[in-house]
């Protein structure tokens, strides 16, 4: 199928009426969640949700046009132009989202066994991705409470999850999926942040990023070290959040939208 | 209904067509980014973003907003970049283990001033541009025509959506839903509030899909326009201009040393 | 004449057990109102997506038979030509606003402009559109801050300015009151006068009985009846209907054997006020 085929099939009516809305639950939701003062940003539910109805191209324009709408076009305090200078990683977000939702992530479909050792394995991935980062090897100071919080959060997850994945509660692809994506988002957004705002956006995490400034780390990796502490753990709550959404719209819409398959059983 | 930056005055600067006040903050912004000297930034916004904004009267909300945006940020910054700055030799002084250097205060100083000019420039056109002729602009100029109707939706659909969502947490909280308290009890609180905000929506995508191709909204016609947005010989002779500028500005300075700092 | 005719049309929608509807065969008078009646999940609004052409171009699953408009064959026909031929209005008023556009004459104007009419022809038929449906007040407010009356008037109105010679229905009043369901029942009554043909979904009988010139009923997917007003709705709690009061009444006098058992069932003021003159 070539490219242009492939919009057309992907860019459906259905498709473009969603896209606002998603765009909308962005913005709503992340703004409940930061009200809610939950450390995560999910800013992006309603992009995933684009990306695994209507496929990656889909995905990857909502994003886009989800942070330059927030940057550009919505007033303060809503509105924020920082936004729109990451709208390569909503594009990337979108994308990514979109292929695993291709490639059957956010089906249930593996033997538990497989499924155990699966989310196991991205648990301690993400455990040591922590550890790493917090070590003398990655800066050069030694914050023992960084690390510990998020070596101790990795390990919570990793019960969580693999505790739910035992119970069946959710396909545990998409906990890899959400590791997987925090880490190339972060990988994204880091020269962003480093070079366009010199390494500040005016939120918590500049926190993470003084502290790595602060051990001796030069501008960019440390905003890919604060991106690789905050984003997996993100991308994989949104990326739970979004298969509740899904798994509660009634069949008959999902049926509607070009990639329907990707959630339902044909 | 409708929630978006612009706002309704009879200026000459709001009167312009959308893409000719897109070129002069584009061109603002390549300028900020392209001269190496310390202070351009601080110049272009104080002798033509505010003269701008005072002409299309919409100055004091230009301003307001830039600094709600910049604010936070050049705080982070300035800190940031104050105390560790790569390289910084110049103590200014000390606190405890912390040195805060002269160069790293002038590197904040010159992207903090640089995001203000481009949040500044942004603002003047969205102050002054109505969203529907802004997206019409941009499907005249070439851009998908679906495009329009995502930006529209989603500014009138935001306002409706947040009133529910307020609604929602205000009914939860009758019902005694926790939203205060331990990150296990906020965290449990979010799904009874997310589920039927999230659900409202989505079920109306599909009867306004049918509503839109019952218009003919995928017609592969030429489009014509009720909205009629003026321009005129001279402005399009300007945003030429602006952007020839910009386009020389950007090769100038990867190759002439006198922009470098 | 007819304008919209259906042959053994079947529908069954994509992963569902059962078809929505079956070997259904009628045809559309032109400038008629033609009800359709049924029981919830009939497949009255599958049968109104198949004459506008949403089925097979929008809805994903399986059809059978075919729909003919002025003679073209929708399956062949693409979506954006049908809908110049069959304009489809629907239930939830607010559903149909387009959510792009930020005035009333606006609203209107989307489906001109997607269909590439120059902007003076749009001025005319506008005003038009909206003396015809009241909204002229209204104009330069907001689609959102309007009745829903209004909301459904204006989704008639913006339907109705792209001129279709068939306008398909689909219960308009169902999220009405009884004043807003008068001016929309009153609008449609303008739109048959002026040579429109109607085909129009609609749970109260007293209003089909009142307008339609021809009544469909359809039953668990299939056309179980079709014929005048007055003796198709004689047995309406048969196929799941609320029957008029006005039959209701005349129900009640017949079995106390007030009134003579042959008689048909009256359906309107006008009738019973005959029926119980006898
Ligand atoms: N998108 C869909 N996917 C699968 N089945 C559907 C879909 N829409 C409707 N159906 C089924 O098709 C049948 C006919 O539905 P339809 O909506 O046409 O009925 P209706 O007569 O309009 O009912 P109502 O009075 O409730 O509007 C029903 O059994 C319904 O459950
Ligand atoms: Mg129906």
């Amino acid at each position: 199928m070539t490219f242009m085929e492939r919009m057309q099939k992907d860019f459906t009516t259905i498709t473009l009426a969603l896209i606002p809305v998603a765009i909308v639950i962005n913005i709503v939701v992340g703004q409940v969640v930061a009200l809610l003062k939950i450390p995560v940003y999910m800013d992006s539910v309603g992009t995933m949700l684009v990306a695994i109805l209507s496929g990656p191209l889909a995905g990857a324009i909502t994003g886009v046009l989800s942070n330059l709408i927030w940057g550009w076009v919505l007033p303060p305090p809503i509105g924020n132009p920082v936004a729109a200078a990451f709208w390569g990683t909503a594009l990337v977000i979108g994308f990514q989202t979109g292929l695993f939702a291709n490639w059957g992530w956010f089906k249930n479909k593996l033997p538990q066994s497989q499924a155990i050792a699966y989310v196991l394995g991205a648990g301690m991935l993400l455990t040591l991705l922590q550890l790493f980062l917090a070590s003398p090897t990655f800066g050069s100071a030694d914050f023992t409470p960084l690390a510990l919080t998020g070596v101790v959060m990795g390990i919570v997850l990793t019960v969580i999850t693999t505790f739910l994945t035992w119970r069946g509660t959710f396909p545990p692809l998409i906990v890899i999926g959400g590791v997987l994506l925090g880490i190339v988002s972060a990988i994204i957004s880091a020269p962003v942040a480093a070079q366009v705002f010199g390494g500040a956006t005016g939120a918590g995490t500049d926190l993470l990023v003084a502290l790595f400034r602060y051990s001796g780390l030069d501008p960019l990796t440390s905003n890919l070290a604060q991106g690789l502490i905050s984003d997996p753990f993100d991308k994989f709550v949104s990326y739970v959040a979004v298969w509740f959404i899904v798994r509660g719209l009634s069949k008959r819409l999902i049926n509607q939208f070009p990639r329907g398959e990707n959630v339902t059983d044909r | 209904m409708n929630q978006s930056f612009y706002l309704d005055r009879a200026s000459g600067w709001h009167a312009l067509h959308p893409l000719t006040k897109i070129a002069v903050a584009f061109a603002l912004s390549v300028t900020a980014f392209c001269v190496r000297w310390d202070f351009i930034s601080v110049a272009l916004f104080v002798f033509v973003v505010i003269p701008f904004a005072v002409w299309g009267n919409i100055w004091r909300p230009v301003l307001r907003a830039t600094f709600t945006v910049i604010l936070p940020l050049a705080v982070s910054l300035a800190l940031i970049q104050g105390f560790f700055f790569p390289g910084a030799q110049d103590v200014l002084f000390q606190i405890g283990p912390f040195a805060l250097k002269r160069e790293g205060l002038e590197f904040a100083f010159v992207t903090g001033t640089r995001l203000m000019l481009i949040a500044g420039a942004g603002l003047l056109v969205v102050y002054a541009t109505h969203p529907a002729d802004l997206a019409l602009a941009l499907v005249q100029a070439g851009a998908p025509y679906p495009l329009a109707y995502i930006i529209v939706t989603a500014i009138q659909l935001l306002p409706e959506m947040q009133a529910r969502a307020d609604g929602i947490l205000k009914a939860q909280q009758a019902r005694g839903l926790e939203t205060t308290g331990s990150l296990r009890v906020r965290v449990s609180a979010l799904l009874p509030l997310l589920a039927p905000l999230v659900y409202g929506a989505l079920e109306n995508v599909q009867e306004r899909a049918l509503a839109l191709d019952a218009r003919a909204f995928r017609a592969p016609r030429a489009k014509t326009s009720w909205r009629v947005l003026r321009d005129t010989l001279a402005q399009r002779a300007l945003r030429w201009l602006l952007v020839m500028f910009s386009i020389l500005l950007i090769v100038a300075s990867v190759f002439v040393p006198l922009f470098i700092r | 004449m007819s304008s919209l005719a259906v042959e053994q049309l079947g529908f069954q929608y994509v992963q569902a057990k059962s078809d929505a509807l079956r070997g259904i065969t009628f045809e559309v008078p032109s400038s008629s109102i033609t009800a359709i009646v049924g029981a919830n999940g009939a497949g009255k609004s599958t049968l109104c997506y198949a004459l506008a052409g949403f089925i097979p171009h929008f809805f994903k699953g399986n059809m059978r038979g075919a729909v003919r408009v002025n003679g073209m064959d929708s399956k062949q026909t693409p979506l954006a030509q049908l809908v110049t031929q069959v304009g489809l209005a629907f239930q939830n008023p607010f559903n149909q606003i387009s959510g792009a556009k930020l005035t009333v004459s606006e609203e209107i104007a989307f489906g001109l402009e997607n269909l590439g009419v120059p902007r003076a022809e749009m001025e005319t038929r506008i005003a038009r559109a909206l003396e015809l449906f009241g909204l002229e007040q209204v104009a330069h407010q907001s689609p959102y801050a309007l009745s829903g009356g209004q909301q459904q008037r204006l989704a008639l109105a913006s339907i109705f300015v792209m001129e279709p010679p068939v306008m398909v229905l689909d219960e308009p009043t169902s999220q009405l009151d009884p004043q807003g369901t008068r001016e929309v029942m009153a609008a449609i009554q303008t739109l048959a006068a002026q040579g429109r043909t109607i085909v129009l979904v609609e749970h109260k009988l007293e209003w089909i009985a009142e307008l339609a010139t021809r009544v469909l009923v359809l039953h668990h997917g299939e056309l179980v009846a079709q014929g005048a007003p007055r003796e198709i709705l004689q047995c309406a709690d048969e196929w799941g209907l609320n029957e008029t009061r006005y039959a209701r009444a005349a129900r009640m006098a017949r079995e106390r054997g007030l009134v003579a058992k042959d008689v048909l069932l009256p359906q309107t003021l006008e009738q019973a006020t005959n029926f119980f003159r006898v």
